[in-house]
């Protein structure tokens, strides 16, 4: 879906009105970017991370009337929300408030120093989202055992086969399965950093 | 690695691999949703499940919602009618001005007010306003308005101080206020149930000491049997020679025969009728040694015991050491008693065994034994005295140890609280009286038997001799190992194949090597991490403590982390 600012501007109009065709057409367009690159990279457990994709819309269309348009995407808005969001599910977490910070120290960096794009499109294109995902999972994957990275990398960044993985290891297929396996489970203990 | 861990690993490469219908296990899904959220479910959340939630704005759903409901729900709107019925103003005016009794608006008033309508006194008022009112005071019932006086025109029911009850209740009141102080007790007779029955007298809860004579044959007498046999002697047939508690001054442990007499003489009995015989001579180091021969100048027949009643009293001290002593006796079979009889006898028996307990050979004050009357609750106790003299002792004798050893935190805090814990555990398991005995027992000793225990087991992990692995290395294979002293020479050995030996190989050969070389050689467990996870872990933990001993403490805490991160 290809949109400009103009469009999303009318949209937003609409939205302040109490348009439902608009809240649909919002929620259509950004749910899912939302719930795969800010959320889940975020908060990477799926019941919760639906929780705050459907609190995040509902705080969206609560205060839609506050909102300000700018020329800028209504997704960065969107975001914001969600990433406070996720940040408060880590504050209920007595063990997870530091990452909670740090998550929020990260986000306030991205809003200053990484994002450059305004439109919806940019968003959309995986480009900017991704990028920062990737700085996440490269701080986590530098933390685990070499070969747990390597195993991990390959598999899920560079979309390898199971044999070719073992093959470059010097390992049986089985035997790389396990390594992948027990690599996952030491990222899990690392992400978010 | 286990088999099942083969099959997990298994699972999830094909999960990966395209066949996604259902979800990866938790463990796993993070590291895939982080890398690779495309693989990631969409969202169960739909537009109308947020429109559903949304409280405020313009797409704020109350008014529907509420209607809705309000429409639907029987039940709901069946209540809201009972409320709304019960919030109706059901008090009419008539009512109001029917009980004003003082004032313009009483009732005597009301009817010349009438008059003073039509004076044209109400100035400011609509005249309708007051006409209407007016016209409904002319309703009023008759009964109120015109037969009642004046005085006590009221409709007004409900005059508490009017029911009979209450002069019956303030009767009742000064009869009991006069007759209380002057401790009246009214007779009582015979029959009544109500008539006091002294041998019955708190029977379940006296504790008996007899002082018996010196005899061997009358010794074993008990007093019901000598006041049946007392026959020439009135006073002690009618009933047993009695000392309550409340008449031993508190403090007293050890009671004197002259006090005992002066006791018994105050309750009306002479010397002579106690009849003690010439050479008694009483069991027991406290009671009546040096008074033997006031006693023993009279004599009494058959009375051979005096019975010493003590009520159960919460909170005060034995009444002699006697007592202390006999039950110190008969300690065992209490304990056995408690054992056996149900919960709410145990409760009985405990009390009675901590209640006469020694306190000087405890360690901890009395009173915190007192506190436990239940068999549970001495467990608790117990558990209390461990815990102060084993978990405190441990903790500070623990700290340095954790600091020195800290390359291995797995061991250590699994050994240590195992230890501890197996200790209180099977201390709690052992009984009351197990548990006296562990509470009795000096804090120092019971410390240093703590202390040993964890010492040498602290030592043992700091040789990892307590993760004990079945050997997979053959014993000709082990004294091959001990005779290398180049790690190229230990890397020939291992084989990606075969992952759990070479780790195993690395491992031993650990043990003889300098601390660099071990080092260099544990360092390449890393290459068999796909063999058994214990193995694994076990080396890594070895390489952080040389790491650590070699001051290298960053690339320690890696491997650390590495291996806190396996099972």
């Amino acid at each position: 879906m290809t949109f400009t600012v103009e469009q999303e501007r009318e949209m937003i109009l609409a939205l302040q009105k109490g348009d439902r065709r608009a809240a649909s057409w919002l929620y259509e367009t950004f749910a899912d970017t939302l719930f795969r690159k800010v959320i889940l990279s975020r908060l990477p457990y799926v019941e919760q991370a639906e929780d705050v994709l459907c609190d995040t819309f509902r705080i969206a269309l609560e205060k839609i009337e506050t909102y300000q348009i700018i020329d800028r995407s209504i997704f960065f808005w969107l975001r914001r929300i969600a990433i406070n969001l996720v940040v408060d599910t880590y504050r209920k977490q007595v063990r997870k408030r530091e990452l909670a910070e740090r998550i929020l120290a990260r986000d306030a960096v991205h809003m200053v120093m990484g994002s450059r794009s305004t439109q919806a499109d940019d968003v959309l294109s995986q480009t900017e989202e991704e990028q920062d995902t990737k700085t996440m999972v490269n701080l986590a994957l530098e933390k685990l055992n070499p070969r747990y990275a390597k195993a991990l990398r390959m598999r899920l960044l560079e979309d390898q086969s199971r044999e070719f993985c073992a093959e470059s290891f010097g390992i049986s297929v089985g035997n790389f399965d396990v390594l992948f396996h027990r690599a996952s489970k030491a990222f899990r203990d690392n992400y978010p950093p | 690695m286990t088999t099942s861990e083969e099959q997990q690993a298994q699972h999830l490469a094909h999960w990966i691999d395209g066949d996604r219908s259902t979800l990866p296990p938790e463990d796993v899904a993070v590291a895939i949703w982080a890398l690779r959220p495309d693989f990631a479910p969409k969202p169960r959340v739909s537009i109308a499940d947020v429109l559903s939630v949304v409280r405020s704005g313009p797409f704020s759903s109350d008014d529907n919602v509420l209607y809705e409901e309000d429409s639907n729900d029987d039940f709901v709107s069946s209540v809201f009618a009972q409320v709304e019925a019960g919030s109706r103003n059901s008090v009419s005016l008539e009512d109001v001005l029917s009980r004003v009794q003082r004032g313009p608006f009483s009732s005597v008033e009301i009817q010349s007010s009438e008059q003073d309508v039509d004076a044209g006194l109400f100035h400011g008022v609509s005249e309708r306003s007051l006409g209407e009112t007016l016209d409904d005071s002319k309703h009023l019932p008759k009964n109120v308005l015109q037969d009642a006086p004046s005085s006590s025109v009221s409709a007004n029911n409900n005059r508490w101080w009017r029911t009979p009850w209450l002069a019956g209740g303030i009767a009742t009141a000064l009869v009991l206020f006069v007759l209380l102080p002057s401790g009246f007790e009214s007779p009582v007779s015979e029959d009544s149930i109500f008539a006091p029955k002294p041998q019955l007298k708190e029977s379940l809860f006296v504790e008996e000491i007899d002082v018996v004579s010196q005899k061997p044959s009358s010794s074993s007498k008990s007093s019901s049997k000598s006041s049946s046999k007392s026959s020439s002697s009135p006073i002690v047939e009618a009933e047993s020679l009695q000392v309550s508690n409340e008449d031993i001054q508190p403090g007293n442990e050890e009671m004197e025969a002259s006090s005992l007499l002066e006791l018994l003489t105050d309750k009306g009995v002479n010397e002579e009728d106690i009849g003690l015989d010439e050479d008694f001579e009483p069991v027991g180091k406290t009671v009546l040694p040096q008074k033997k021969g006031e006693l023993n100048r009279s004599t009494m027949g058959g009375m051979d015991s005096v019975q010493v009643e003590t009520k159960p009293a919460s909170m005060t001290p034995p009444v002699s050491r006697s007592s202390v002593v006999e039950t110190e006796v008969k300690q065992d079979e209490v304990a056995e008693v408690a054992k056996d009889a149900p919960t709410s006898m145990k409760g009985i028996a405990s009390e009675e065994l901590m209640s006469s307990a020694p306190s000087r050979e405890l360690d901890v004050p009395i009173e915190e034994v007192m506190k436990y009357e239940s068999v549970e609750d001495a467990e608790e106790m117990e558990g209390a005295v461990d815990d102060l003299d084993e978990s405190d002792f441990v903790k500070q004798e623990l700290e340095p140890s954790v600091v020195t050893v800290s390359t291995d935190a797995d061991i250590q805090t699994t050994s240590k609280e195992s230890i501890v814990s197996n200790r209180v555990r099977s201390k709690r398991k052992g009984g009351l009286l197990k548990g006296k005995q562990s509470a009795s027992k000096p804090l120092s000793s019971a410390s240093q038997d703590v202390g040993s225990i964890v010492e040498s087991k602290t030592f043992a992990t700091q040789s990892e001799s307590s993760y004990q692995l079945p050997l997979v290395v053959s014993v000709e294979q082990q004294n091959a190992i001990q005779t290398l002293r180049a790690a190229e020479e230990i890397l020939v050995l291992c084989d990606a194949a075969r992952p759990t030996k070479s780790l195993e190989i690395l491992w031993l050969s650990s043990m003889h090597l300098s601390t660099a070389v071990s080092i260099e050689v544990l360092k390449v467990s890393a290459e068999y991490d796909h063999g058994d996870v214990r193995y694994l872990k076990r080396n890594w933990l070895r390489l952080a403590m040389l790491l650590r001993r070699s001051g290298d403490l960053t690339l320690a805490e890696f491997y650390e982390s590495q291996a806190a991160t396996l099972p």
